[in-house]
């Protein structure tokens, strides 16, 4: 029988089991502004397992707001009571002094985590401030993953930062959260493709234009494209269906969801 | 299980004000667009009514020859009140509504100017009440106290709120409770579960899938209704069933 495509697998509404698929961009728990539907651990395997997801890259979001200790500790929980499912990312916090911040992520890896998580703009701080630099220099020694939430006109984590931070960081592999949440924040941050070798790309956002896709993996090549779906903020099937569905190669597919996070993330195949 | 058929409730045809390069689609690819992801049906608006002047997107949009398209279109006229004479009022609104096709209206109070309110709509509304023609209005266009207020006013209106996001509940929820027949459209609906949390606390009776193509992508719209994890009726409700069946309820086609 001929191997049926990514496409008409999702248009059958089939989870992707014999594919890996890997959710860079995830959070968990519950969150100030809307409720928030089963997002603990749990129900986000449940929906992960109906998708064919296997792994969750997550910072959950009272790590993101005001308690990145305790929601660190809570991401650490879940990986470890849900085994195989979830990678933790450190989030940090900018607002917080760098020693505070050098001394989480110490923390963090030492407790197996194998990213960073920052948002400037809900800390209302500036992605190459002080406060960060530390913790910087150890991720760049390490070749981490430090996933930063990126948007249109977001002065506090703008192109212009990345370019330095890449340039200062080398060995940093920055995923900028959102390329595919406005055409607007695209059109700007895919401007650093051919400048900072080592930037990736993530999908995630609650709604998509028509031909975004398309239109990031030919500025940016399908090796620095990630899935990323914001998890349980955002369900993660629209992401599913907006990927399934773009006119990009099955070959493009895959590496959008997961063999590239795989990569990234020192994943073996499962 | 058979495939499931969709019924796009929120699809705009004709050319818009400030389309972005990748959404720069004509009718035709549109619905080609919409065929690729199993949609067979589609309520579809002109972009001119709604960003120009309803009367010339409305003949516009009667006006398309949509024959052999892989999508049948429906119409959804764009209307607004009567005071300032740009639309007829009462019967010769439903007159015209008849002789359109209209199979449901859309209402754009925010970017044509006018008020949702008793006096400045009271008489449009009961209007469409009476028809129960189903009567669509994009969230960016009014306020779930809004909907509520209306909803009181005019119990027999069909509403169908477009692009709910995903930070509704909160705010929906409670409407939905006293409101029986406000609907869904589900294209921005995409919060963790939201659509099985709706279907177990309201039924699967109130959503209406909807892709609000050509800006956005279709994919994201169909796949939570194809993964939703509800049962099979409910999920061919979701995709067509229950917009159908609004339709078919109207009295427009009724001489
Ligand atoms: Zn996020």
């Amino acid at each position: 029988m001929e191997a049926r495509s990514i496409e008409a697998r999702v248009l059958a509404g089939e989870a992707l089991r014999d594919e890996l698929v890997v959710d860079v961009h995830c959070h968990m728990g519950p969150w100030a502004a809307f409720v928030v539907h089963e997002g603990g651990p749990a129900g986000m395997v449940r929906t992960m397992d109906r998708c064919g997801i296997d792994w969750a890259c997550i910072a959950p979001h009272a790590a993101i707001g005001p308690d990145f200790g305790g929601g660190n500790d809570e991401a650490a929980r879940a990986r470890d009571e849900i085994p195989g499912r979830f990678i933790a990312y450190c989030t940090l916090n900018g607002r917080y002094p760098a020693e505070a911040n050098a001394a989480e992520l110490d923390r963090c890896l030492a407790m197996g985590f194998r990213g960073i998580k920052l948002h400037p703009a809900v800390h209302q701080t500036p992605l190459d401030g002080p406060n960060l630099r530390p913790a910087f220099e150890t991720a760049s020694a390490r070749e981490l993953p430090v996933l930063v939430h990126t948007w249109h006109n977001d002065a506090l984590a703008s192109p212009a930062m990345f370019e330095a931070l890449c340039h200062d960081f080398p060995g940093i592999r920055f995923i900028l959260g959102h390329t595919g949440g406005s055409p607007e924040g695209a059109d700007q941050y895919l401007a650093l493709a051919p400048k900072c070798e080592h930037v990736y790309f993530d999908l995630c956002g609650s709604l998509m234009n028509l031909g975004m896709i398309e239109r990031i993996v030919d500025a940016a090549g399908d090796e620095r494209v990630l899935f990323g779906s914001d998890l349980p903020f955002i369900d993660c099937r629209p992401m599913l269906g907006y990927i399934g569905f773009s006119r990009v190669s099955d070959e493009s597919k895959r590496r959008i969801l997961g063999l590239n996070a795989a990569r990234l993330f020192g994943l073996g195949d499962r | 299980m058979g495939r499931l058929l969709f019924f796009d409730a929120n699809c705009t045809l004709g050319p818009r004000t400030a389309p972005r390069p990748e959404t720069m689609l004509t009718d035709a690819e549109i619905a080609a667009e919409l065929a690729r992801h199993g949609i067979t049906h589609a309520l579809c608006s002109h972009a001119h009514a709604q960003e120009l002047d309803p009367a010339t997107g409305n003949r516009r949009l009667a006006s398309l020859d949509t024959a052999g398209w892989p999508v049948v279109v429906r119409r959804c006229l764009v209307v607004m009140p009567h005071h300032t004479g740009e639309l007829p009022r009462a019967g010769r609104l439903r007159d015209y509504l008849r002789e359109n096709q209209a199979a449901a209206v859309r209402l754009c109070p925010r970017v044509h100017g006018f008020s949702m309110g008793a006096t400045g709509s009271g008489e449009l509304l009961a209007t469409l009440e009476e028809t129960r023609i189903p009567t669509l209005i994009e969230m960016d266009q009014t306020s779930w106290d809004e909907l509520d207020d209306v909803a009181r006013r005019h119990p027999g209106l069909r509403l169908v709120a477009l692009r709910v996001g995903y930070r509704a509940d909160r705010m929906m929820y409670p409407v939905l409770e006293r409101r029986a027949r406000i609907f869904i459209e589900t294209s921005n609906y995409v919060g963790h579960r939201a659509i099985e949390h709706f279907v177990d606390t309201f039924g699967a009776g109130r959503l209406v899938f909807g892709t609000a193509a050509p800006v956005f992508a279709p994919g994201g719209a169909v796949a939570p209704v194809l993964y939703a994890e509800v049962d099979e009726a409910a999920k061919s409700a979701i995709a067509g069933g229950n917009l159908r069946r609004l339709i078919e309820d109207s009295s427009v086609g009724e001489a």
